[in-house]
């Protein structure tokens, strides 16, 4: 799977010494993610409670996601979840970061890997084999 | 009704292994199945469960296993057709008797006498029920605690009112039981709607279920993940792989 674009996106993200974690998901399914070993180690000690707040967000993305919602996060113990959804889709990049983590250049970031993100989906076809 | 016991196989080991048809699945489960087993393969509509399903049955032919695919979804010339549009050409082995397709009409109250009958009969080491979702949702009329019949004119008893969870359960043990007789080792495919927490249609099945196997579909990202949620006496991981179907099936990325 290395040769993924958006997994060598995401990858390029976990540069970034405070992006903690991040993965392309939807509810019920973490589409792309990198190597968990890749994460650091500190997130995975409550990726389970982390995991099921983000399964409870993306009900909401997909309820809103068709109207215009661009971005949700929210702070869990000493951790920030970061949800940029894909526009019309039930999908969104999210990163795992610490709390009081300077958020303006990890924004940027954010925001450049989901509009490359973007191209790439528009760039696929979907397989109509199924 | 054998009594207290009806429904317990205490003599199932799980020693000996059941390949799937799928190399990487079968590593990840330790060699395959467990012998006698029954896993329920749970995923959306478009996931890949007739198709894991196809290759199960495919690969027990080239052990000259005798196989049997009952279906209550489609009928058996589209099943046979779709199947060989994924390269398992069942037609030969249907002549030879080496696979046998059932199909169940669910309007029918006599579907557990002739899976029952056809199980008993058969000698079949692999069997594929797809899917369990409409046969467990007939209608059935639970008389006392040892009888669950399906019935045209199901009502309310006092005891087991239709479609509650123990009558769901009784129901659905019943089916599970019918196919894990003679050493058969069985896959059960079940629907699970867009966007539910289930792992079944049924909210019941994976309780009963040996192993559970669910294929999950992203449409918007064009991924496609398998996981293995339970198999009994299997040490196996709980991460999901990455698979996409190809003209000759589920292949893992």
């Amino acid at each position: 799977m290395q040769e993924d674009p958006i997994l060598y996106i995401l990858n390029d993200l976990l540069n970034y010494e405070e992006i903690l974690a991040c993965m392309v998901a939807r509810h019920n399914m973490i589409s792309v993610m990198p190597d968990q070993e890749k994460f650091k180690p500190e997130v995975m000690q409550i990726w389970d409670i982390i995991h099921r707040a983000m399964e409870d967000v993306f009900v909401v993305i997909r309820e809103y996601s068709q109207t215009g919602l661009g971005e949700i996060e929210f702070r869990l113990q000493n951790y920030e979840a970061l949800f940029y959804i894909f526009p019309d889709t039930e999908n969104a990049l999210v990163a795992i970061i610490p709390a009081l983590a300077n958020k303006g250049l990890i924004e940027i970031e954010m925001e450049n890997a989901r509009r490359e993100i973007l191209k790439i989906m528009e760039q696929k076809e979907i397989p109509t084999n199924q | 009704m054998d009594g207290i016991n009806e429904g317990i196989n205490i003599s199932k080991t799980y020693n000996k292994r059941v390949t799937t048809g799928i190399d990487k699945l079968d590593n990840l489960l330790s060699g395959g199945l467990p012998e006698n087993s029954i896993t329920l393969v749970s995923g959306t509509p478009g996931s890949g469960k007739t198709i894991l399903c196809y290759q199960y049955l495919w690969e027990g032919i080239n052990k000259n296993e005798k196989c049997l695919f009952i279906t209550s979804d489609e009928r058996v010339s589209y099943i046979i057709k779709q199947a060989n549009q994924f390269g398992f050409d069942f037609k030969p082995f249907i002549e030879q008797g080496l696979i046998n397709f059932l199909y169940l009409d669910i309007d029918k109250t006599e579907i557990y006498r002739k899976v029952e009958e056809e199980i008993r009969s058969g000698n079949y080491t692999r069997v594929v029920l797809d899917s369990l979702t409409p046969v467990s949702e007939v209608p059935v009329w639970v008389s006392d605690v040892h009888e669950i019949i399906p019935t045209d004119g199901a009502t309310e008893t006092t005891k087991y009112p239709t479609g509650s969870i123990p009558a769901t359960r009784m129901h659905i043990r019943r089916i599970m039981n019918m196919l894990s007789k003679d050493n058969c080792t069985a896959l059960v495919t079940s629907e699970i709607p867009e966007g539910s927490r289930n792992l079944s249609r049924d909210t019941v099945s994976e309780f009963i279920a040996d192993g559970i196997i669910i294929l999950g579909l992203d449409t918007t990202m064009d991924r496609r993940k398998l996981t293995i949620r339970k198999m009994r006496s299997t040490n196996h991981t709980l991460k999901p792989h990455d698979i996409k179907i190809t003209e000759t099936g589920i292949n893992f990325i």
